[in-house]
C-alpha cells in the first residue's frame, strides 16, 4: 500500500516535471515564427490488482504522460493557406497598378500637364506669331511632351523588367521551398517510422506549406508516415520525398520542368503574368496610341500651314511610337508653319493649331480624350486594386489572428499553469515524503 | 473566449501604433503641402476634374494674351485713324479756302504746299506699325507706297484674328484697302484719298475752283469711311474687352474650383491633425501601460 503510494507520487513529479519543461519550452519560444504552442496530454495509469477473481477492483496507480500535442487548427490552416495566394496576388496586383499610374508624372507636371501647355503654347503663339521666342516655345513644349510620353514609355519598360524579375523570383522561392518540404517530408517520415513525435519537424514544414501558401495555390494531402503531398492544380509539387521544378521559359508563362506543361497559375504568379501578358502592354497600346493620334494630327495641319521661309510646314513631330516620339530637330523657330503664307503677321495656321486637342480621328477619338481617359484607367485601376488588396488582407488578417489564438503562446497562461504544475510537483514530492515516514514507521517504530 | 497570445497581442498593439502613426503622418503631410490629392488614384473623378480645370486655366491665360494684344493693335487704329481724321478734316478746309481763295488770286501756293504735307503725312499713319506690323495693310508688310507724290496700294485685305475665348475670334486689324479708298468700285484707285488729295491740289494750283470743288463730295466720302472703321474699331475693342474681363474672371475661377478639388480644407486638417495627435499619444499611453502589466510582476 505504502509502497503504491510512493510510485503514484513519483509519477506525479514526473509527469509534473514534463509539463514544466513544456512550458518553459512553450514560454521560450513565444516569438519564434510558426510555433505552435504544446500541451502535456496527461491519462490516469490505472491497472488491475492481483486479487482474488472475484472482487476485480481498479487500483489507480498514479498518472502518465501520453504525450506532447501542437495545438493547431487544421481547418483554419487550409482556410489561411487557400486565401493567403489570393490575398498575395492582390497586393502585387495592387504594387503594379500603382507603378503604371506614375507613369503618367505628377498631376501637375505629367503628360496630361505637358498636353495643355501645348495647346496653350500655340494659342500664344496665335497672338504673336511674328515673335521667334513665341516660335521657340512651341518647339520646346512640343518637345517636353514628348520627352513625358518617351518617359513614360521608359517607365513602363522598367516597370516590365521589375515584373518578369519578380516573376522569376517566386518561382525560385517556389522551388526552394518545394526542395525543402521533401527535404522534411523525408525525415517527418523516419521520426514517424521509428514512433517519434516529430513536432519540431511539423512545425518547420507548416511554416514552409505557409510560405509556398503565399506565392501560389496549393492543395495538400497527407501521405504515409505523415509526410504531406502538395499540389499545385492537379500536378504535383511535392510528393513524397520528391519535389518538381518550375522553369520560366524565355517566352510565355512558367512550365513544368519535367514534361514542359504549363503551370496554374494563382497567387503572385497570376499576378505577375496578368501585368506581363495584359496591364503593362494595354497602358504601352494607349500611349503608343496617343503618340501616333498626337503626330498624326499635329503633323498634317503643321503641313497645312506655311513656315516664315514660305514652304509648307515641315514634320512637327518625328518617331511612330510613344518610345521614340521627339520633335524634328531639323525645325527652326522660322520653320513653324504659324500662318497660311510666309507673312509673319499671319497666325491662321497657329489658330487651328491651337484647336488639335479636340479633333476627332475617326475610329480612335480626340488626342486629349485618349490621354485623359489613360490618365483615369490608371488613377482608377491603382485606387480600386488598392481597396481590393486592403479588404482581402485584412480578411487574412482575422483568419491570422483566430490560427494563432490556437497556437500562440501567452505568457500569463504559461507562467499561471507553471504554477499549477509546480504545485502538482510539490504535493507529489510531500505524497513520497508521506509514503516514506509510513514505511518509516512500519519497518523502524511497530514491535520494537 | 477567445485566446490571445503574448505575440498577437503585441503585434496588435504595435499595429494600432502603426496606423495612428501613419494617420498623423499624412494629417501632417497634407497640411504641409497643401495638397490633398497628389495622384488621380488619391481621388479619381476630382484628379480628371481638376486636370481640365488646369488646362482650361492655361488656355484662359493665353486668351488674355492674345485680347491684349489684340487691344494694343486697336488701339494703335484707333489712334492713327483718329490723326487720319483730322487730317482730313484740314484738308476739306484748305480745298473750301483755296476754291474760293482763286478768286481772290493768291495763296494757291501755300495751300497746295501745305495739302501736299497732309497727303505725306496720311501715306506714313497708312502705314503705321504696331510691334512690327503693318496694321492696315493685312499680312504685308506696308499699306500704301507713295513714289513721288503718286500713291499705290501694296498691302493685302487679309484679316489678323486673335481667339479672345473659346468661342470669338476678333479681326484686330483693319482693311487699309476699304478705309483709304483703294476699293473695287475704283479699279484705278482714282477715289483714294491720296489721289483725291492730289487732284485737288493740282486743281488749285490750276486755280481751277470747280475742279477742286468737286472733290470736296470725295473727301467727305473718305471721311465717313474713316468714321465707320473708327467705329468698327471701337466696337471690337468692347467686345475684346469684355472677353478679356470673361477670361481673367475664368483664370481666377478656374484655380478656385481646382484649389477646392486638390487643396486640404485647412480648417478641416487641423482639426484632422489635433485628432490624429490625440489619437496616437493616447495609443502610446495605452501601449506603454499594457506592456508594464504581466503576471510575472504578482509572482513572488
Amino acid at each position: 500500500m505504502s509502497s503504491t503510494s510512493l510510485h503514484i507520487g513519483i509519477s506525479g513529479v514526473n509527469a509534473a516535471r514534463r509539463a514544466m519543461e513544456v512550458i518553459s519550452e512553450n514560454i521560450a519560444n513565444v516569438n519564434t515564427d510558426g510555433y505552435s504552442r504544446r500541451r502535456v496530454e496527461q491519462a490516469v495509469m490505472g491497472r488491475l490488482a492481483p486479487m482474488p477473481a472475484e472482487v476485480p477492483r481498479e487500483i489507480e496507480a498514479g498518472v502518465k504522460v501520453t504525450g506532447v500535442t501542437r495545438l493547431r487548427d487544421g481547418v483554419l490552416d487550409n482556410a489561411y493557406r487557400s486565401q493567403a495566394a489570393g490575398v498575395s496576388g492582390a497586393q502585387l496586383r495592387s504594387e503594379i497598378a500603382a507603378r503604371a499610374e506614375e507613369v503618367m508624372g505628377p498631376l501637375d507636371s505629367g503628360v496630361q500637364d505637358a498636353l495643355g501647355a501645348f495647346w496653350a503654347s500655340w494659342e500664344r503663339l496665335s497672338a504673336a506669331p511674328q515673335d521667334l521666342a513665341a516660335r521657340q516655345e512651341v518647339l520646346s513644349s512640343g518637345e517636353r511632351l514628348a520627352t513625358s510620353l518617351r518617359a513614360a514609355s521608359q517607365q513602363l519598360h522598367a516597370l516590365q523588367n521589375l515584373i518578369s524579375n519578380r516573376g522569376a523570383d517566386v518561382v525560385g522561392q517556389i522551388n526552394t521551398y518545394a526542395d525543402q518540404l521533401a527535404k522534411l517530408n523525408g525525415q517527418i517520415g523516419d521520426a514517424v517510422f521509428r514512433g517519434a513525435a516529430p513536432n519540431d519537424l511539423l512545425d518547420q514544414r507548416d511554416v514552409l506549406l505557409d510560405k509556398i501558401a503565399r506565392l501560389t495555390t496549393i492543395t495538400t494531402s497527407q501521405g504515409k508516415d505523415g509526410v504531406t503531398n502538395v499540389y499545385v492544380g492537379s500536378f504535383p509539387l511535392v510528393d513524397g520525398i520528391t519535389a518538381q521544378e518550375i522553369v520560366v521559359p524565355q517566352t510565355g508563362g512558367p512550365v513544368w520542368g519535367i514534361n514542359g506543361y504549363p503551370v496554374d497559375l494563382s497567387g503572385e504568379l497570376a499576378a505577375v503574368h496578368e501585368g506581363q501578358t495584359v496591364t503593362l502592354p494595354a497602358i504601352q497600346a494607349s500611349l503608343d496610341e496617343i503618340a501616333s493620334a498626337l503626330r498624326t494630327v499635329v503633323n498634317s495641319q503643321h503641313a497645312a500651314g506655311t513656315d516664315l521661309e514660305n514652304n509648307p510646314g515641315g514634320d512637327f513631330f518625328v518617331g511612330t511610337t510613344a518610345a521614340d516620339i521627339q520633335v524634328n530637330t531639323a525645325l527652326t523657330p522660322a520653320q513653324v508653319a504659324a500662318g497660311q503664307s510666309s507673312a509673319p503677321a499671319d497666325n491662321r495656321n497657329a489658330l487651328l493649331m491651337a484647336r488639335l486637342g479636340g479633333q476627332e480621328i475617326p475610329g480612335v477619338g480626340t488626342v486629349d480624350r485618349l490621354t485623359a481617359t489613360l490618365a483615369g484607367r490608371l488613377g482608377e485601376s491603382a485606387a480600386a486594386t488598392e481597396q481590393m488588396s486592403r479588404v482581402l488582407t485584412s480578411s487574412l488578417a482575422t483568419l491570422q489572428d483566430q490560427r494563432e489564438s490556437h497556437m500562440g503562446v501567452n505568457l500569463d497562461e504559461e507562467l499561471s499553469d507553471l504554477i499549477r504544475y509546480q504545485r502538482a510537483y510539490e504535493a507529489s514530492a510531500r505524497v513520497m515524503q508521506v509514503a516514506d515516514e509510513m514505511l518509516d514507521r512500519l519497518i523502524n517504530r511497530t514491535g520494537v | 473566449m477567445t485566446r490571445i497570445p503574448t505575440r498577437t497581442a503585441h503585434e496588435s498593439m504595435q499595429q494600432a501604433m502603426e496606423v495612428n502613426f501613419a494617420r498623423l503622418t499624412e494629417a501632417q503631410r497634407q497640411l504641409a503641402t497643401g495638397k490633398r490629392i497628389n495622384k488621380v488614384s488619391d481621388a479619381p473623378t476630382d484628379a480628371l476634374n481638376a486636370n481640365r480645370l488646369r488646362d482650361q486655366e492655361k488656355l484662359a491665360r493665353a486668351y488674355v494674351t492674345a485680347a491684349d494684344d489684340g487691344m494694343a493693335m486697336l488701339a494703335a487704329q484707333d489712334a492713327a485713324l483718329q490723326s487720319a481724321s483730322s487730317i482730313l478734316i484740314r484738308v476739306r478746309e484748305l480745298v473750301v479756302a483755296g476754291s474760293s481763295d482763286i478768286e481772290s488770286g493768291n495763296g494757291q501756293q501755300a495751300i497746295a504746299v501745305e495739302l501736299s504735307g497732309l497727303r505725306d503725312q496720311m501715306v506714313s499713319l497708312a502705314n503705321t506699325t504696331h510691334d512690327g506690323r503693318a496694321i492696315f495693310g493685312g499680312f504685308g508688310g506696308a499699306a500704301v507706297e507713295n513714289t513721288g507724290g503718286m500713291v499705290t496700294w501694296t498691302g493685302d485685305e487679309e484679316s489678323i484674328d486673335r481667339r479672345v475665348s473659346s468661342e470669338l475670334v476678333v479681326s484686330v486689324n483693319t482693311n487699309g484697302r476699304q478705309v483709304f479708298g483703294f476699293n473695287a468700285g475704283n479699279p484705278a484707285g482714282s477715289d483714294n484719298v491720296f489721289a483725291v488729295i492730289n487732284r485737288a491740289m493740282a486743281a488749285i494750283e490750276a486755280g481751277n475752283a470747280d475742279g477742286a470743288r468737286a472733290e470736296l463730295a470725295n473727301i467727305d466720302a473718305r471721311q465717313t469711311d474713316l468714321t465707320s472703321a473708327l467705329g468698327s474699331v471701337g466696337g471690337r475693342v468692347n467686345q475684346i474687352e469684355l472677353a478679356r474681363t470673361q477670361a481673367e474672371d475664368d483664370v481666377a475661377a478656374y484655380r478656385t474650383s481646382r484649389s477646392l478639388l486638390e487643396d486640404v480644407d485647412m480648417g478641416a486638417a487641423t482639426v484632422d491633425l489635433k485628432d490624429a495627435e490625440a489619437a496616437y499619444e493616447a495609443t502610446l499611453a495605452v501601449v506603454a501601460r499594457m506592456q508594464r502589466v504581466s503576471l510575472l510582476d504578482f509572482l513572488q
